[in-house]
């Protein structure tokens, strides 16, 4: 009952959502078809193009019919690339999901590890200097990072390259070698992140009592760590993925640019630049959509975690 | 309130690196060692020297100065932007948290709404829509953060309405407004501090996103981010250029971060026990 409620409410956030975006992108730039025919233009010529764009409908008429279209995958024609954006999108989502999904490996292989020794060095300088470099890590832009990198790895030792994309049809290899660089940019600061709500979330559990009644018992540190620590502390650490998926978007838009990787981000700040704007407003709600989603996939796995929160108000 | 000497460490040293770096940025207001757009292609590219401290840009453009002036440009947006989000998320937590029900419910789905459209993706928009410029960076990072205030005041609120000082006031006749004024805010404005310094992190480093991606104030007028942006076609022969205004835009948000860290710490002794 919880679930479905949680659902209908992420679908109400995507329509309202909707709006927004159609509003900022279909009705604050003005009217199109007076933008595409100049000043000079004759009102009975604006009226025909105004006509066949179908902006003579009413608005909400105009967002619903947009809504439904994008909701069965019509996306429309790209103006700059003359190429459905469906197509658009599919072509540049190879680049950016690996992306989201190798920064992401790197945030949490590296983050929760990070947090957890922390939390086993509690308030020893094994402690201290992993959250001093967390903090420096999660003060960084990772953008700024990538740009570091590219000083290291690419100008100074020359191991990898400093941007572009070969495509998968080169390799699995060059394409991976093309995305580690903007992976460790992003994945950086997330696990800096990651690495404190951890070690937050272990040290509290551990203080329990009943951690310290299954110490008492004889359970090793190690072991009450593995069997009760860590699965209690999760709901808090997935709920941290699930707030920070949205900044992990954002990077990603600025990264690739740092990168000139031909993914969604860099799509969708060339459709700026083209004032390609049925295309950025595509985007955003699929972006829009996809933090949405994220963040109902964190609650309904939270249910499951937590059977405490079924049964609350 | 209690003292921890051991963990004040994180406060006074998050103070000096902030001042660090706005100090200068509020000295640009009055002065800079050169005009941030003074353009002297004779100087292009220039390493340390007297005249130029940090060298100079491939205009010839004093870095000191870019700097200087592009700090006040990022902390002058990022101050907007958490004014904003204060400004109306303050409130409208406080008032969810005072009336409870559907308003309570309808607030908190809106602040859901907002908070599914990262910053970047906002200001994009916007800037699409009107073009770039100071007030869309403002208000894309605001709205963005104006969620993360609404709920940590209703938070806070929420748990200060039952105490017996407040229900007290409310059988003596007082409005929940007044009761919100007079009792509430001032018992949760040391969280808010809290929030206000780490959301002003968080905002520095949106804005120097933004201006990499050229979407915040537009030229001549100097950010960091764009330096930063601009500097990525000379990285082989100044990687000077690339170094020290993401130092800049790193200092700024660490000296914030361990401000609000350290404060944090200090005004709730509980967690002050566990550094």
């Amino acid at each position: 009952m919880r679930s479905l409620l949680r659902i209908a409410a992420a679908l109400l956030t995507i329509v309202l959502a909707s709006v927004l975006v159609f509003l900022a992108l279909n009705v604050l730039p003005g009217d199109p078809a007076a933008v595409m025919l100049g000043t000079e233009a004759r009102p009975d010529t604006l009226a025909a193009l105004r006509r066949q764009m179908g902006l003579d409908q009413p608005l909400p008429l105009r967002w619903w019919q947009w809504l439904t279209g994008l909701a069965r995958g019509e996306l429309g024609t790209s103006h700059t690339y003359g190429v459905p954006v469906a197509e658009l999108v599919a072509a540049r989502a190879v680049v950016s999901l690996p992306l989201a999904l190798l920064a992401l490996l790197i945030a949490v292989g590296l983050g929760i590890p990070a947090g957890l020794f922390a939390a086993t060095r509690h308030r020893r300088t094994g402690d201290l200097a992993t959250m001093a470099v967390a903090l420096v890590g999660l003060s960084v832009p990772a953008f700024w990072i990538g740009i570091l990198l590219v000083l290291l790895f690419a100008i100074g030792l020359r191991w990898l390259p400093a941007g572009g994309f070969p495509g998968w049809g080169a390799g699995i290899a060059p394409g991976i070698a093309a995305l580690i660089l903007p992976a460790i940019a992003l994945g950086l600061p997330q696990a800096a992140v990651l690495a404190r709500v951890t070690r937050t979330a272990i040290v509290e559990i551990m203080r329990l009592d009943f951690v310290r009644t299954a110490r008492s018992f004889g359970l090793t540190r190690t072991e009450a760590l593995r069997r009760h620590a860590l699965p209690n502390a999760l709901p808090p650490i997935v709920t941290v993925l699930g707030l920070q998926f949205s900044f992990l978007l954002a990077g990603a838009v600025i990264v690739e640019n740092v990168f000139y990787l031909p993914g969604l981000g860099r799509l969708v700040v060339q459709s700026v630049g083209g004032r390609d704007l049925p295309t950025l407003a595509c985007l955003v709600m699929l972006l829009v959509t996809a933090v949405v989603a994220v963040n109902l996939a964190v609650d309904l796995l939270l249910l499951r975690l937590d059977p405490r929160l079924r049964h609350r108000g | 309130m209690a003292e921890h000497p051991d963990r004040n460490w994180s406060l006074w040293l998050g103070v000096a690196i902030t001042l660090a770096i706005v100090l200068p940025a509020a000295l640009s207001l009055a002065w800079t060692p050169y005009p941030p757009a003074a353009i002297d292609i004779k100087a292009r590219l220039q390493g340390w020297s007297p005249a130029h401290p940090l060298g100079t840009d491939p205009f010839g453009r004093d870095v000191l100065s870019l700097l200087m002036a592009g700090a006040r440009n990022s902390i002058g947006i990022a101050l907007g932007a958490v004014a904003l989000s204060v400004g109306i998320g303050v409130p409208l937590g406080a008032l969810a948290a005072a009336r409870g029900g559907w308003l309570d419910d309808l607030l908190m789905r809106g602040s859901d709404l907002l908070f599914a459209f990262p910053a970047v993706l906002t200001a994009i928009m916007l800037a699409a829509a009107l073009g770039p410029s100071m007030g869309v960076a403002i208000l894309a990072i605001g709205l963005f953060n104006l969620p993360v205030f609404a709920r940590v005041t209703r938070s806070a609120a929420v748990r200060i309405w039952p105490r017996a000082f407040v229900q007290a006031a409310r059988l003596s006749g007082k409005s929940r407004t007044r009761i919100t004024l007079e009792h509430i805010l001032p018992n949760i404005l040391d969280q808010l501090l809290v929030q206000v310094t780490l959301q002003l992190a968080l905002a520095i480093l949106t804005e120097a996103g933004l201006g990499y991606l050229g979407l915040s104030v537009p030229p001549p007028a100097p950010t960091l981010g764009r330096m930063l942006a601009d500097a990525q076609s000379f990285l082989a022969v100044s990687p000077r250029l690339a170094i020290l205004p993401g130092l800049a835009i790193a200092l700024a948000v660490l000296g914030l971060n361990l401000l609000g860290d350290g404060l944090r710490d200090r005004l709730d002794p509980r967690l002050g026990r566990q550094p």
